[in-house]
Order: C-alpha cells, then structure tokens, then sequence
C-alpha cells in the first residue's frame, strides 16, 4: 500500500472515531495519545479498524511502533497489500 | 420530562418515535432528549398504548413535565387517562420528594395542564397552591416555528391569543402580535446555545450538590498488578486486535464484584436514609475531549464476562463521543468508576455523584518499587481511591471495599 494512501486512510480512521480531533496541520510526529488526548480504548478502536480495513493486525508487542501518526503509517504502508 | 440525572432541570425534545394510537413496551426508546449530555434515546418505564402526544419537537420543556399520555391497560376509576409519573430513576428523591399543599382544584388543574405543582409557589393560606396559581403558570400551547419567532422578538405568550385547534399559537399569531418596528436584538446568550457551557454547568449543578451535602471521606491503596498486567499481556498476544482486553475493564469487574461483598456503596441516599441496590450498574466516566465528562452505566457489570464489558465498554465509548446515549444509561448508575491512568495521574481523588454514595478512582498504572520474599524489586502497581459517603458508611467499611478490590485484582483469570 502506498504510504499517501495508508496515511489518508488512517487519518479517516481517526477522523471517525474521534471527530473533535483536528489533524490537518499535523507533523505526523506527535504522540497520538499524549499530544491528542486519545485514551487508550479510542486507541484499540483506531487499531481495530485499521485491521478491519487493511488485514493488518498490529500486535500488542508493537504498540511502541505506531504511536505517532507517521509511525503507524509507516507500519501499516510495510505491511498491507 | 424525565431527569436524566441529577443536573438537569430541562431537556428539548428532537423526535418522537411513537405516534398516537401505538402501543409500546417497557424499554422501548419513545422519544429523543437534547440534553446537556448530547441527544439521550428516552425509554418507556411502562407498557401501554400511547394516547396523547403533548410536546412538539423543538420544544424544551423542564423536567417533570407531562410530555405524553400512556394507557397502561390499569383501571381507571373516571377520566381523564391516567397520567404516568415522570420517571426520574437517577434521583430517587424527585420521585418521593415532599408533599406539595395544593387545593383539590389545583392538583386536577395541574393534572389537566401537565403542570408540575412543585415548580409553582402558592398564594393561598398557608402558601398552598391555587387553581390561579396553576393557571397563571400554564404553559401557553404553542408551535414550534412560533415559539422561536416569539422568543426573538421577546414576546410574552401569555399575551398572545392563540387561533389554533385548543388555542394554540401559531405562526400568524405571533406575527400580528409582533411590534412593527424591528425586534431589538436579543442579548447573545452563549450559556444556552454553546454546549460546553451547558456541559460544565451541569458538572456545575451535580458537584456543588454533592460537595454541600454528602460527607465525603476518602482512601486509597496501591494495589499491585503484576498477575493482572501478565494476564493480560498474555492473553492479548494471543488475541486478534478486535478481542483485547484494556485493564480498565478488570476494575470495572473488580469494582462490580466488590460491591457484591460491600452492598454499602452500591445505591443512592435519599430522604435521609440510604437504599441499597441488589443490581450492580457502575458507571464508567469517560472524559470528552472538547470538556466535560459522562459515566453511563454499564448494566449489571458484575454478571458480564471481561470480553462481553469489553464490548460494552467499547459501544458506550462511541456512543458517548457522539452524544447518543439511552436514558437508563444517564440514570441508572450505583457507583462511578473513574480512571485517569491515560492522562499519566498517580491518583484521583473524586467528587461522589449525587445520589449515589462512593466512586473509586483508579490512577495510572506504573512500576513501584516492591517487596518480595525479602527482596526489594519493581512491580507495575495502580492507586485506588475511594470517596465515600459518610452518612452511609465508615472508613473500615470503605477500606474492607478498597481490600477487595485489590484481592480481586489479583486473580485475572477469575474475574
């Protein structure tokens, strides 16, 4: 997957599932949570839907990896078909 | 208008999803509030056939106030339609609250216009409430579209002669009864329209009550997790994403379990005396980011398995984002969990929810240095703490709870 469409993907993702959160001047560098105010069930969700439309499961073990939005995008763009 | 919590004084209806003639039954969702909580689904507390719908949408009306006929089947001696009692599950004292002294006239009036007598003040003997007094307080029958021209342009409906079936006020009417001039401009009232505010002075209203009425005392513990945080490590590795667990879940479930062995900080506290609540429904503060906090109930936590409040816990995430919660869910709760371990606190001391009578909060989980068989090491460990009422409980009840709690956490596989 490209890494402009796994990013737009995922900014949709979080668009739904936090609505108030306002990501269009975004660096892609800040920590999802900290910076944003996700908590972590808005978190899984996030990652729930990422595996519902890419089939990319991102493991607990990897968390660390994708807690920034160019984290993440990265992570999945390696991952999905 | 039923009270969907202790902070709410009035609520606009948006939509019914009944009409005249249809029947419904308990738990059926009637009608939508706006509410300063979002939109909240209404459920019927009682089956019957709906008779009479008295409030349009767009109308905010103030709790207590007849918002529908229901014949519930029950024996009438004479008409009119029985009226339902406004149901006002959250705060048991609105539904036994004292005896309003009204005439006969008054009470039949009032029943007849869905007044509600204890919003009016008497001036009869003894300050006991007139028919006059109920009919200068009647509500004026109005159309929506009406009503909102008449409110720009500062109308008193009381003044307006309504052409409508039953005297309601129509648009026409609030036009003739308009000055010709142009309507001065209404002060901006940023109170009522911007949600926010309404949402803090909600927050507002519950928590001065509380913080005025109940003797709060508070406690704490830390309670290690190192056999709930390999639990669940565990058990979400093996676990594709949608089937995790969050370790918000295991308090919610310890809480619940623990209000079975302590039923004294499971219930409300009214009319000075405490009643306890055999159904265990906590209910889980989730924080909204643009301000304010809601916890909707999750009903009977305590039967529900780790992944089935997890799926619960997920849906009322969502529904609570989006301002789309059912009115048992604002009114239910017997208790109020709130975790601020996302946030990075150690420790959250609360403010009890009116009218119940304890919540526990649940800080961040974090390593802490530990002893163990004689060795010194780290532990990932959580503070509770416990506020609780002090005119239902004592500090070594609170404590037995706090212990518990903690004896639960222990045993993931358990809960």
């Amino acid at each position: 997957m490209k890494s402009k469409e796994t990013r737009a993907l995922i900014v949709d993702i979080i668009a739904d599932i936090a609505p108030e959160i306002d990501l269009t001047d975004t660096t892609g560098d800040e920590h999802l949570q900290e910076t944003f105010g996700l908590d972590s069930m808005d978190f899984l969700s996030i990652l729930e839907e990422i595996a519902a439309k890419t089939g990319v499961d991102i493991p607990e073990s990897d968390y660390e990896e994708v807690v920034t939005l160019q984290g993440m995008t990265q992570y999945v763009a390696k991952r999905a078909p | 208008m039923p009270s969907l919590g202790a902070d709410m004084v009035e609520g606009t209806l948006t939509s019914w999803n009944v009409e005249v003639g249809q029947p419904v039954e308990r738990g059926d969702i009637i009608c939508e509030v706006e509410t300063n909580k979002g939109d909240i689904e209404v459920e019927i507390w009682e089956s019957g056939v709906v008779t009479e719908l008295r409030v349009e949408p767009g109308q905010k009306v103030p709790v207590g106030e007849v918002i529908a006929l229901l014949d519930t089947g029950a024996e009438a001696p004479e008409p009119p339609t029985p009226e339902p009692e406004p149901e006002t599950p959250s705060d048991p004292a609105d539904r036994t609250g004292e005896r309003v002294l009204a005439s006969p006239a008054a009470r039949r009036r009032a029943k007849e216009l869905g007044v509600d007598l204890r919003s009016l003040t008497g001036t009869g003997v003894d300050a006991s409430i007139t028919r006059a007094d109920v009919e200068a307080a009647r509500k004026p029958r109005i159309s929506p579209v009406a009503k909102r021209i008449a409110d720009e342009q500062g109308l008193n409906l009381h003044e307006i002669q309504g052409s409508g079936p039953g005297g309601t006020i129509r648009r026409a009417d609030v036009e003739d009864a308009a000055p010709q001039k142009p309507a001065p401009q209404k002060p901006p009232q940023p109170d009522e329209e911007d949600p926010l505010s309404a949402m803090r002075q909600a927050i507002a209203i519950a928590m001065a009550r509380s913080k005025r009425e109940i003797p709060h005392y508070y406690l704490y513990e830390t309670v290690p997790l190192y056999r709930a945080t390999e639990w669940l490590r565990q058990h979400n590795a093996e676990q594709p994403v949608g089937d995790r667990l969050l370790m918000g879940v295991l308090f919610l479930k310890a809480v619940a379990l623990a209000c079975r062995d302590v039923p004294e900080m499971n219930g409300f506290f009214s009319n000075d005396r405490f009643e306890p609540r055999k159904e265990i429904h906590p209910g889980f503060a989730i924080a909204l980011r643009q301000g304010g906090v809601i916890p909707p109930a999750v009903h009977d936590a305590d039967q529900k398995g780790l992944s089935e409040l997890m799926d619960h816990l997920r849906e009322l995430t969502r529904r609570v984002r989006r301002g789309k919660l059912r009115s048992s869910e604002v009114t239910d709760a017997t208790i109020t969990i709130t975790s601020l371990g996302d946030q990075g606190v150690e420790a959250v001391f609360g403010v009890i929810y009116p009218p119940q009578v304890a919540l526990v909060g649940f800080g961040k989980v974090t390593p802490r240095f530990w002893a163990h068989d004689g060795l010194v090491g780290t532990r990932p460990a959580v503070t509770v703490t416990l506020a609780a009422d002090h005119r239902v409980s004592d500090g070594l009840t609170g404590a037995r709870f706090l212990a518990t709690i903690s004896d639960l956490l222990q045993h993931p596989e358990d809960l």
